[in-house]
């Protein structure tokens, strides 16, 4: 605000407090006649031309305010006996026309509500008369105060000031058109180096006209039937001869937004058909997609409320098609229209799914011949939009997976607004049940690489944050029966396989972990003998479960190493002792050829020790095998200590009552239990230059006293007193 | 002249005063209007009322006074501002044959049927009036005069013909109007009701207004004199139309200063009234278009 306009609103408001305060004193003597002339002077100050727009709105509250006091006065007047068309008539003496209007409106809606005459009548002199200010800035607050002044008394059903509504929509009509008149008018006055400052006090002008708009939505007598045939068409008829971008824009918009949607779904043949006569600069885009997205929110919330007799899909279908069709949309507008589409079909007719499909086709064509394989900016954007609806749009994620076109569409999206769209689709299905085919392919950016892309340059932290996002989904993948539970997890697999080093250690794993449980599962069923839904054995899920923790192997050996541990537990408790062999053999392979680190290799063998303890249905003889094996590890360890603790840990391997010889025989092997204890003593002994070491001592002659308390008969009281001896 | 003397004698004492004064029979019902002199009230006629009622010749206890006859007349004149006088209408009665008088003395008095077709009237250069006159004539002392005003209003009936008045005007390719007012006679309580149409617009026009204008001709020929008067300026429209607006126009007459029209009453003046459609322009250009509207009067 310039410092001259600051100034002249100072002025003018001075003068109206000024003006305002000698016509109350007037009033409270009842002196009318002074009244009215300081009541004058104060609307003069709306004469003013010096105003902006927002100036001009303060000025004019200002002057509202006080010409309540007025009205009142008239109301007092009128109850002491005097006649309304008097008052009527004297107002309209005063000389200039600003305030003999204001004033006139004044005294009209006082006449009104004294009944001396229809309303109807009334209002549309007023109406009338209101032309004779023909400035747009003065017309337009004129005319919102004979808005402001009519609301309570316009003739409507169930009004005491005539039930006719006709009476009312002529009225508002009227007004409407004359304002938005006024209105458009302001575009074409004053130079055109002003015009950006012109569109922008229209701007903040336009509530002004769509009040008219409001007001007309707000009369109670208006049916469908009579806003279809009296009520839009006289709007529509504005909204094409005003010729105006910003006018046509504003009134569309507010038509959608103030009318009912009943009302919108028996006029959209109307309505919609307006659009293409409309200025070429108006965004008729954003028309269609406000009002189908009003339509699509109101479908989902009350879907009896909808038409049958009336096919919106193919209407709104037809006319989109039109406005793609018509290649003066640029791609990311085309392709807003088609999310506002999608979104519609959803919310209108989630059963018809094959429409939403049909919008994506056109959607790839479009896409495909823009000849981006990425895309960026707006049209990414909106593409994004585009594969967001369905996922959102009504609670049932899955719709996607009904929709052929609907992955395809991913691939011109740049890795970081796939995983965009993947994040947000896994976390709409991480409570759902799905096919895990499609599901993968879709959420594929989460699941690999793919050569286009170029690197992937996402740090640790959101990998990480994304990856558990697909293990929670794993969890996820159940089904009750054993075959499709197989089925998923191999289908499952196949994806996860292909995901890189970066992220199989995520996916893998559960993989695994699942696999497992269904191997119980299945092991369990076959247990119970009887009747098995499923054919699937458990030893084809071990299976499966060695070929995935392999794929693992050369990414995470130590994980992947664990994992065949694991696994060996559970098919020793299946009984499937070869199996568990195998795997235990493949932990061995793993340790000899990937591990490296001293202080994972201790804990690994321990770990293998501790396994290998509870394997009680291997065979005794591969069972041997194993545990020298482990020993020979054991034995080989780089520290010392290290060496020590874990060949007198394997003794117990030699000593395990769980597992037996068929005759019976538990595996129970003094010797061998003393040649380790022997082993680890001798270790011991070369560890002594460290005084930390002297512990291994006690632990050694913890054993010692275990097997000898637990009958092993070649521990004798010998080796436990040579041991004490060591101490001393 | 003869006001003055009776006065100056009466100050002086010489000759015995009486003081003449005349009361209407009608008196009390009769509307009044402020009268052009001393703001007086005085009372109105119209053509056909009869002027009648009393002279009193109020003398004063134990004087008495000598005359050459009492007469009572009924004038009616118009008087320039230059000077002229002009009598249209003079008719005498006698009230007394010459004699003495010793008391008050009432006379009956009455112009029945007095032509009065002109309204009075009270112009910048010109007044139309009606008056009653006493005078007692005296042999050796100036006459004893005394003069009543009375208004004249005529009622007139409704105009047979009255079309309304719609013209086009414009400055080529610059400013084309219509404009139509609903009649071209209006009684003096009347609304003009119009409409102007705009059917070119190629000037920055800021405001227009309608202005009531009066012409007082008084005189002929050569010494024809024209006197005009703004009564009103009524802005009718406020900001800059576009072709094919129209801009309504309403204007109540009756807060206004108005008479009937006269044309040529006696051939000694005329009044007359337009109505003056004026545009002004953002450089404060005035265009307009006067148009002569008949004003007459519906009731008193």
């Amino acid at each position: 605000m310039s410092e001259a306009m600051a100034r002249w609103l100072e002025e003018g408001k001075a003068v109206v407090k000024q003006q305002a305060f000698l016509m109350k004193r007037a009033l409270d003597n009842t002196n009318l006649r002074d009244g009215l002339k300081y009541g004058s002077n104060m609307l003069c100050e709306l004469r003013t031309g010096l105003l902006s727009p927002k100036n001009f709105y303060e000025l004019y509250i200002m002057v509202a305010d006080e010409m309540r006091h007025l009205e009142q006065y008239f109301l007092e007047e009128w109850k002491r006996g005097r006649r309304m068309v008097e008052l009527y008539e004297l107002v309209q003496h005063a000389g200039n026309i600003v305030p003999r209007l204001f004033l006139l409106i004044t005294v009209g809606s006082v006449y009104i509500r004294s009944k001396e005459a229809p309303a109807r009548d009334i209002l549309k002199d007023l109406v009338e008369m209101c032309r004779g200010v023909q400035h747009p800035m003065r017309g337009l607050f004129l005319r919102n105060y004979l808005l402001q002044c009519a609301r309570d008394k316009l003739p409507d059903i169930g009004s005491e000031y005539g039930s006719d509504v006709a009476d009312g929509i002529d009225f508002l009509m009227h007004n409407f058109a004359e304002m938005n008149k006024l209105w458009v008018r302001m575009q074409h006055q004053g130079p055109v180096r002003d015009r950006e400052r012109r569109e922008r006090e229209r701007l903040d002008l336009r509530i002004l006209v769509g009040t008219n708009l409001v007001r007309l939505s707000n009369l109670e007598g208006i049916d469908a039937d009579m806003y279809k045939t009296q009520v839009l068409p006289r709007i529509l008829e504005q909204v094409i001869s005003c010729k105006d971008q910003i006018a046509q824009q504003y009134l569309m918009e507010v038509i959608i937004q103030v009318f009912p949607d009943e009302f919108h779904l028996r006029t959209l043949e109307e309505f919609l058909a307006t659009c293409p006569q409309l200025q070429s600069g108006v965004d008729v885009k954003a028309i269609l997609v406000a009002l189908m997205n009003r339509l699509a929110a109101f479908a989902k919330a009350e879907p009896a409320q909808i038409p049958s007799d009336v096919d919106m899909l193919a209407i709104f279908h037809s006319h989109v098609s039109k406005m793609t069709g018509s290649n003066t949309l640029e791609l990311a507008a085309s392709l807003d229209l088609q999310v506002a589409l999608v979104n519609f079909a959803l919310g209108f007719a989630p059963d018809r799914l094959d429409f939403v499909d049909q919008t994506l086709a056109v959607c790839a064509q479009l896409l495909q011949s823009n000849g981006e394989t990425r895309l960026s900016g707006p049209a990414k954007h909106s593409t994004v939009q585009l594969l967001k609806t369905p996922l959102i749009s009504n609670g049932q994620p899955l719709t996607i997976l009904a929709l052929p076109h609907y992955a395809g569409l991913m691939i011109y999206l740049p890795l970081e607004s796939r995983s965009e769209v993947a994040t947000l689709a896994v976390r709409m299905l991480l409570s759902s049940k799905t096919p895990v085919d499609s599901l993968l392919n879709f959420i594929q950016p989460l699941v690999k690489d793919v050569e286009e892309d170029g690197p992937n340059e996402l740090d640790e932290e959101e990998m990480e944050t994304e990856q558990n996002l697909i293990a929670a989904l794993i969890h996820n993948f159940k089904s009750s029966d054993t075959d499709t539970q197989y089925a998923i997890l191999v289908g499952a697999r196949k994806h996860f396989g292909q995901g890189g080093p970066r992220r199989i250690k995520f996916t893998l794993v559960p993989m695994v972990v699942r696999a497992l449980e269904l191997a119980e599962r299945v092991h369990e069923e076959e247990e119970g003998g009887g009747e098995r839904a499923g054919t699937i054995s458990a030893k084809k899920v071990f299976g499966f479960t060695l070929e995935t923790i392999k794929g693992l192997a050369s990414a995470e050996p130590v994980m992947a190493l664990r994992l065949f541990l694991q696994a060996s537990l559970i098919a020793n408790k299946c009984g499937e002792d070869k199996i568990a062999y195998e795997l235990v053999s493949q932990a061995f392979i793993l340790y000899e050829d990937e591990v490296s680190d001293s202080k994972i290799q201790m804990e690994l063998v321990l770990e293998a020790a501790g396994t290998l303890f509870l394997l009680n249905n291997l065979d005794p003889e591969d069972y041997d095998t194993l545990i020298t094996n482990t020993t020979k590890h054991a034995a080989r360890l780089l520290k010392k200590p290290d060496q020590c603790r874990a060949v007198y840990t394997c003794s117990h391997l030699f000593w395990n009552a769980g597992v037996k010889y068929e005759d019976g025989r538990t595996f129970q092997d003094g010797k061998r239990v003393l040649d380790c204890l022997q082993r680890s003593l001798k270790i011991a002994d070369v560890c002594m230059q460290s005084s930390n070491n002297v512990n291994l001592f006690i632990e050694i002659l913890d054993r010692y006293l275990y097997y000898y308390e637990a009958g092993n008969e070649k521990v004798t009281v010998k080796y436990i007193q040579v041991n004490q001896c060591s101490f001393s | 002249m003869d006001k003055l003397l009776s006065r100056a004698s009466a100050l002086v004492g010489l000759g015995p005063a009486c003081t003449p004064s005349i009361t209407f029979s009608d008196e009390s019902s009769r509307k009044r209007v402020t009268s052009y002199k001393d703001g007086q009230q005085v009372l109105v006629f119209t053509d056909k009322d009869p002027v009648a009622g009393e002279v009193t010749l109020k003398l004063d206890p134990g004087k008495r006074l000598e005359h050459m006859g009492v007469k009572i007349e009924f004038i009616g004149m118009i008087e320039m501002f230059y000077g002229n006088y002009h009598e249209f209408t003079n008719l005498v009665r006698d009230l007394d044959a010459p004699g003495e008088l010793t008391q008050t003395k009432v006379y009956q008095f009455d112009f029945a049927s007095v032509d009065k077709q002109y309204d009075s009237y009270n112009g910048i250069n010109v007044k139309l009036r009606y008056f009653l006159r006493v005078t007692v004539a005296r042999q050796y002392s100036p006459n004893v005069v005394f003069e009543q005003d009375i208004w004249v209003k005529n009622v007139q009936t409704m105009p047979e013909i009255n079309n309304s008045i719609k013209m086009e005007v414009g400055i080529e390719d610059c400013l084309h109007i219509e404009f139509e007012y609903n009649r071209s006679k209006y009684h003096l309580k009347d609304v003009v009701i119009g409409k102007i149409y705009f059917l070119l617009v190629r000037l920055k026009i800021k405001h227009m207004e309608i202005e009531i204008r009066k012409r007082e001709s008084t005189g002929s020929g050569s010494d024809l004199y024209n006197e005009s008067e703004t009564i009103t300026k009524f802005e009718i429209m406020d900001g800059a139309p576009v072709r094919g607006e129209s801009v309504p126009v309403r204007l109540f007459l009756s807060g206004f200063d108005l008479t009937p029209t006269y044309r040529n009453v006696n051939n000694k003046f005329s009044v007359k009234y337009y109505l003056n459609l004026v545009l002004v322009d953002e450089e404060d250009r005035r265009y307009f278009k006067q148009q002569e509207i008949t004003l007459w009067r519906k009731e008193l």
